[in-house]
């Protein structure tokens, strides 16, 4: 089988939620098919600016093309081109005009997919807010199968994402939460899809005492691990850290791992260590008392997963309907949703052993039964296969949704994106916990 | 807060939230959400705004009185020329602008007027925190006017009490000067005291054996005779004693019998017959506790409201009834009769 990853930036060292999600995929299924992956230059996913160059090179059994970005983004043009189709009503040409302000806009790239469809068994896509999924998929719709990534924000609201979400083969969701919210902005039931997420490479056999030894903490702390951005809740876990540090706990720490884009507070127990490599950070994982997870916008937290596939529980938003279905799903973290919440949950997870322990142990039995590489395998590879069976009883045929014409695309009839989504259904999917239930059962 | 008491199979995240949640709002009584301890604050505010009949929604009604300013330009962007006009015209206007653009260039004037849209807009948010600013100036100008008010009440209050001070102050000297018979009062109180006396002598000298714990009556501190008669009120122990009720109240002020609360003196008018409790049998016969009211109530100095407390009638040993038509205790206590 030979699958072509299409993904807006790759490499060893760029960080990023989505990005390490296709490596990983990646490099797994590289072990059944020939793989090769389609991105840009970009290494930053601000301004993709050009900073790697269009070669091909091979990365361990994968085989990388990079394409150049047609332009880098303009942060004004891009502003002004979200207040018009996030907050107003607006046309397909808007959305399509916000996209390319968007980017990372790789006309070469788009020009290959088209160019080369055939030579390929399935691209598989990921994150669909940005160009290269969108025109990606139109340019290969009949082999398009698509990992969304996709979170409650405004841009799921978009028209013309609809319209990807129906054309493609198959959608690998990263939960149930995920595939609810898809299914309700676009009407794509009749789309193949699972439920896979992403494992991880969680040492077995971590060195929490190495850790504390290295960064010289010896109290007991909880951790944060991912970028330290106003978007992922971390001004207020700041400002509720703190707060709790002052009132409830004497000991307790909060130990930051990750780049930062904001202003860290000078507290004497907040430790910020910036980047640090995958051995740093499962070891801290495994020292800390537990993950703490502030972002209220997450289709899939692989911190969250890995902390589980160490046995340590987790403490999310409880905003974030994901999270707050994945805790309630593997009954391994707790959650809040205000300061009062977040200092009982924990100042009872501070305190109390036994919860910790409970709550560790039942997250490692979920990590591994539904994100251990051999389960994400297989589940992907029985996708691919049944689509190539379909493929061959249908002679390859895939009805094609009409694209809009010429005069639909410039008429200002659609709402705006954040209205659709404050209609879209809210909350941890409940169906999803009885069948989890269900299944803990049996 | 409290201990979880949890075994390691038996977590059930749902159960811990629900066990929080309950927890929280115990705490706080009654679990009110973000939204509504807002929406209480609001009411609260308004309350305070009504009660001086300052319009609570000020802010709302300065929003409302001008809709129409916030789109004046309307939203000027790239593509806002082709969405001017609607129809056949619209399409006869693109297709004039299409022409007009090949001779013409229409940036400069498509730029003016996006910078006039980005200046429209900065001028509505500049109004919005000028609504915002006025609302503040508002409520805190409704916050000094009921302090103001306030401290009016407290200085007429003030007034009052200075008042009545004074009035009872010039009752006092006038008593202190003006002693009509004061020298008949002395040769009485002289002629009762020799008469005390022989009594004595007479009965010591008709009792051979004497008692043999008998105790000398303890004379009360004498004071002047003015502070007596300050004290007494005007007149003497028996006219005081044997008088119909309301005869206290029907001599001149008698300020120390004014028991009312601190509230009522400053408030009410400086009357201290109308302000004294108990009438004149109880406050010539009772305890000196209800004659003069609780210490604390007493507008005039300590010493003439309560007296002492030696020299309360409950402190002096004597057993023996009081002779009749001698004088009986004293309201005061520290009066120069001397019992029998």
């Amino acid at each position: 089988m030979k699958l072509a990853v299409v993904v807006q930036r790759y490499g060893a060292n760029i960080s990023g939620g989505a990005e390490l999600h296709a490596q990983y995929i990646t490099e797994q299924l590289s072990h059944h098919a020939d793989v090769t992956v389609l991105t840009t230059c970009a290494t930053d996913y601000i301004s993709w600016r050009n900073e790697l160059s269009a070669t091909k090179e091979q990365i361990g059994r994968v085989f990388v093309r990079r394409f150049p970005v047609h332009h880098e983004r303009n942060p004004e043009s891009f502003a002004r081109h979200s207040t018009r189709v996030f907050d107003r009503t607006h046309s397909i040409n808007d959305e399509l005009a916000w996209l390319d302000s968007e980017g990372p806009a790789s006309h070469a790239l788009i020009k290959y997919i088209r160019a080369n469809v055939e030579d390929f068994d399935f691209f598989i896509f990921f994150s669909y807010r940005y160009y290269h999924a969108f025109h990606g998929i139109l340019a290969a719709a009949h082999r398009a199968v698509l990992v969304p990534t996709a979170e409650r924000d405004a841009a799921l609201g978009l028209n013309i994402f609809g319209q990807i979400f129906r054309n493609a083969r198959a959608i690998m969701y990263n939960s149930f939460e995920e595939q609810i919210l898809i299914n309700a902005v676009s009407d794509n039931a009749h789309v193949p899809g699972v439920i896979v997420g992403v494992g991880s490479k969680v040492p077995h056999h971590p060195a929490p005492e190495r850790f504390r030894r290295k960064f010289k903490i010896d109290h007991p702390f909880i951790i944060y691990v991912g970028r330290v951005d106003e978007n992922k809740g971390c001004k207020q876990l700041f400002e509720y850290f703190i707060r709790y540090a002052t009132n409830v706990s004497r000991k307790l720490s909060l130990v930051l791992i990750g780049n930062s884009v904001l202003p860290i507070p000078a507290h004497e127990r907040i430790h910020h260590l910036g980047f640090t490599s995958d051995k740093d950070k499962f070891d801290g994982m495994a020292a800390a008392e537990l993950l703490v997870i502030p972002s209220q916008y997450e289709s899939l937290s692989m911190a969250t997963l890995e902390a589980w596939g160490l046995g340590r529980p987790v403490l999310a938003n409880g905003h974030c309907d994901v999270l707050k279905g994945q805790c309630l799903r593997s009954n391994a973290g707790l959650y809040y949703e205000n300061y009062e919440e977040f200092a009982e949950a924990l100042y009872a997870l501070e305190t109390s052993s036994p919860l910790r322990k409970g709550l560790g142990h039942n997250g490692r039995r979920f990590f591994s039964r539904h994100y251990a590489w051999p389960v994400i395998n297989r589940k992907y590879l029985t996708m691919l296969e049944q689509l190539k069976k379909h493929d061959v009883a249908n002679n390859g045929t895939h009805k094609l949704e009409k694209v809009p014409g010429w005069w639909t695309r410039r008429q200002r009839r659609l709402p705006p994106a954040n209205d659709i989504i404050k209609a879209l259904p809210a909350g941890p999917a409940p169906n999803a916990r009885r069948s989890s239930r269900n299944s803990r059962r049996r | 807060m409290s201990d979880f008491s949890i075994r390691a199979p038996s977590v059930d995240v749902e159960e811990i939230m629900r066990h929080i949640k309950t927890r929280i709002s115990d705490k706080r009584g009654i679990d009110y959400t973000e939204e509504q301890i807002q929406e209480l604050a609001t009411v609260k505010l308004e309350t305070f705004l009504d009660a001086n009949n300052i319009r609570s929604d000020l802010r709302e009604h300065y929003k409302r009185s001008r809709p129409a300013a916030k789109h004046l330009l309307g939203e000027f962007e790239d593509q806002t020329q082709a969405s001017l006009s609607r129809g056949f015209f619209g399409r006869f206007l693109t297709l004039v602008r299409k022409i007009l653009t090949r001779l013409l260039r229409l940036n400069p004037l498509v730029n003016a007027l996006h910078i006039q849209e980005k200046i429209n807009q900065s001028r509505h948010q500049n109004e919005l925190l000028n609504y915002e600013l006025l609302n503040n100036l508002v409520v805190e100008i409704t916050k000094l006017g009921i302090e103001v008010k306030n401290l009016k009440m407290l200085v007429v209050s003030l007034n009052s009490r200075l008042d009545f001070n004074e009035r009872r102050g010039r009752a006092l000297e006038n008593v202190v000067e003006y002693r009509p018979g004061t020298g008949r009062r002395d040769s009485k109180a002289a002629s009762r005291l020799d008469d005390a006396e022989s009594v004595e002598k007479k009965q010591d000298s008709v009792e051979t054996k004497p008692e043999p714990h008998r105790r000398r009556r303890r004379r009360g501190r004498r004071r002047p005779t003015g502070d007596y008669k300050s004290d007494t009120g005007a007149g003497t122990k028996e006219s005081a004693a044997s008088g119909p009720p309301g005869s206290v109240a029907s001599g001149p002020p008698a300020p120390e019998s004014a028991s009312g609360p601190p509230g009522s003196v400053a408030s009410g008018p400086p009357a201290p017959e109308s302000a004294s409790g108990p009438p004149a049998p109880e406050s010539s016969s009772g305890p000196p506790e209800s004659a003069s009211g609780p210490p604390e109530s007493a507008s005039g100095p300590p010493e003439s409201a309560s007296g002492p407390p030696e020299s309360t009638p409950s402190d002096q040993p004597v057993t023996e009834a009081p002779k009749a038509g001698a004088a009986t205790e004293s309201d005061h206590g520290d009066s120069d009769v001397v019992k029998p």
